[in-house]
């Protein structure tokens, strides 16, 4: 397992914080008060998810998320509110 | 990272960690079958003349298309030593007949050489063949009679 990475999250920009991983784990680094952490996939090097577009983001709760595919998989995280946010991904 | 922190949320479908537990779970918990089964074991002979430790020829143990699910091989059962002498059986398994693993067992004055002893392989495909040479340091034909434990997985 690689070190882990902190990556910064802007409001309403999906960002990729996993390529082509089938296990990890994601944790939120920063608070959001308003809003919170939405995470999607795609198969690995699918398209982008739309930026602004987080109708099929999933919450990412404060305690995380596990990453168990059966397929390689990229993740992306967004937060949704007013602040940017943080993520740790070990992967 | 604790995996029983049920407030952690799951990405993706779910399908590597929990497909490995369930795996696990099933080497573990899925029920013991032999092969030959209501049979008497295979027969594998050993070289005569060919020198000490080498490996005779392949003898057919399970044929293709009879273990129809995955399965593992957890034991063997060594049902009959022709001489005393110590063995090395190596078992192969699929149409190439790729490595699978090996054993020993021994006979001499003493102890017969009839037991269980553990075995491990990978997950082999379904309906592979399994085969197996035979190996001792007589090197004089020596035979042994053997049957599989197994387990299978969906």
């Amino acid at each position: 397992m690689a070190s882990p990475v902190v990556t910064a999250i802007p409001v309403d920009v999906w960002t990729k914080i996993a390529t082509a991983v089938t296990a990890g784990a994601i944790l939120p680094l920063t608070k959001i008060s308003s809003g919170g952490y939405v995470q999607t996939i795609r198969a690995t090097g699918g398209a982008v998810p739309t930026n602004g577009d987080t109708a099929e983001g999933k919450t990412l709760p404060w305690e995380g998320g596990i990453i168990d595919s059966s397929t390689s998989i990229d993740v992306y995280i967004a937060v949704t509110g007013d602040v940017a946010g943080s993520v740790r991904a070990d992967l | 990272m604790s995996l029983k922190n049920k407030s952690m949320s799951t990405i993706g479908d779910g399908g590597d960690i929990s497909g490995k537990l369930h795996i696990i779970d099933e080497h573990v918990h899925s029920a013991s079958l032999v092969y030959p089964t209501l049979a008497d074991g295979v027969t594998l002979a050993a070289t005569t003349g060919g020198g000490n430790w080498t490996l005779g020829a392949f003898f057919p143990i399970v044929p293709a298309n009879t273990i129809t699910e995955l399965f593992d091989i957890h034991y063997l059962s060594i049902e009959d030593l022709s001489a005393n002498s110590v063995y090395e059986l190596h078992l192969f398994y699929g149409a190439t007949d790729i490595f699978a693993g090996s054993v020993r067992f021994t006979k001499n004055a003493v102890q017969d050489g009839t037991v269980n002893v553990p075995f491990q392989t990978i997950l082999i495909p379904a309906n592979s063949q399994i085969r197996g040479k035979l190996a001792t340091t007589a090197d004089n034909g020596e035979t042994a009679d053997v049957s599989i434990f197994y387990h299978t997985y969906e």
